[in-house]
């Protein structure tokens, strides 16, 4: 699959870049990581040029990230319904939109590109959530900067070791999502295990006799 | 403390586990990959269907010249993008013919670049 998607990249050019990314952005599996690294590679090589390959990945990423929070909020329109139904995915609706509310911006600027892995389905939450599409579109186009300019310039940079570079970049990349989703999910349970210890304490001491 | 979150929150406590599996291997593979890279032994990329002539050359460190006459190209026609895969079909040979030639052809090179020895 990276192998057939890289010689796309040599026969077609910019215009698979511009799919790939695009792609990604929805969440399906393509390896659009390695192939910024190495259409920067192909730029430094003068195969490609720097800034079609900048502009045909970032405006693939933009639009991609943009596709997915329209498909989501028009889903999430038709979800309304069912998720006010049960008291339990309403609960969890209204606090997936007070969280998108309170650090929305930047759940969706680092998920472009520090926690990339999850960027796609912060993209869906945003739609769902019903997130303002200004502040989403904004905060994915800085994003997309950082990614597409990290990616393509290392690939650019060290042209020569492309194979190793993706490698070590594929590992770090998959370690700091899974970091971010220990620390996020271990606050979370140590917070509702407090929680439910307090309420047991109140429980348990009998109310003071006035 | 776990065996009441297990009993709550059981899908937050399983999501977490792998989590932390997840951290640990891509730790392990993040250390060891970047360990594995650092020797220069492991550092020549073998050629792959989509490099391109002029990628090669950048790889292997090779001048145009070189990288073409190892590539079976004509060194007088026009630069254009196009895949070792393609090259190999066009010439009737082996993707592992070609990286012999390659090989051959950065060794030769290397010796050439080497100031003679004064004994």
């Amino acid at each position: 699959m990276t192998d057939l998607i890289l010689t796309l990249v040599t026969d077609y050019g910019v215009a698979i870049v511009f799919c790939v990314t695009f792609l990604s952005c929805l969440a399906l599996p393509v390896p659009s990581s390695l192939l910024m690294i190495t259409s920067g590679g192909f730029a430094a090589t003068g195969d490609l040029v720097l800034s079609t390959v900048f502009i045909a990945a970032f405006t693939g990423a933009v639009l991609g990230d943009n596709t997915g929070y329209w498909i989501a909020r028009g889903l999430g329109e038709k979800l309304d319904s069912w998720l006010d139904k049960h008291p339990k995915r309403a609960a969890l609706k209204s606090k997936g939109a007070a969280f998108m509310h309170k650090r929305g911006g930047s759940s969706v600027f680092f998920s472009c590109w520090l926690v990339a892995p999850l960027g796609p389905y912060i993209n869906y939450i945003s739609g769902i959530t019903k997130f303002t599409w200004a502040r989403f579109a904004l905060w994915g186009i800085l994003g997309e900067i950082v990614w597409v300019g990290l990616y393509v310039g290392l690939g650019y940079t060290f042209a020569d070791k492309i194979t190793a570079l993706s490698n070590m970049l594929g590992n770090a990349s998959g370690f700091i999502t899974a970091l971010v989703a220990v620390i996020g999910l271990g606050w979370w349970l140590m917070h509702v295990a407090k929680k439910s210890r307090a309420a047991h304490l109140a429980q348990d001491t009998p109310a003071p006799h006035i | 403390m776990i065996k009441h979150l297990w009993q709550t929150h059981r899908i937050a406590l399983m999501a977490f586990t792998f989590a932390l599996c997840a951290l640990g291997y891509f730790g392990f593979k993040t250390i060891s990959s970047t360990i594995y890279w650092m020797d220069p032994a492991h550092q020549d990329q073998a050629l792959a269907d989509w490099m391109t002539p002029r990628y090669v050359g950048q790889s292997y460190k090779l001048p145009r010249e070189i990288v073409l006459e190892a590539l079976m190209m004509d060194p007088d026609a026009p630069p254009r993008r196009i895949s070792i895969r393609e090259i190999a079909q066009d010439n009737g040979v082996t993707m592992e013919d070609l990286q012999t030639r390659v090989r051959d052809a950065a060794v030769l090179w290397d010796t050439m670049q080497r100031p003679p020895r004064n004994d």
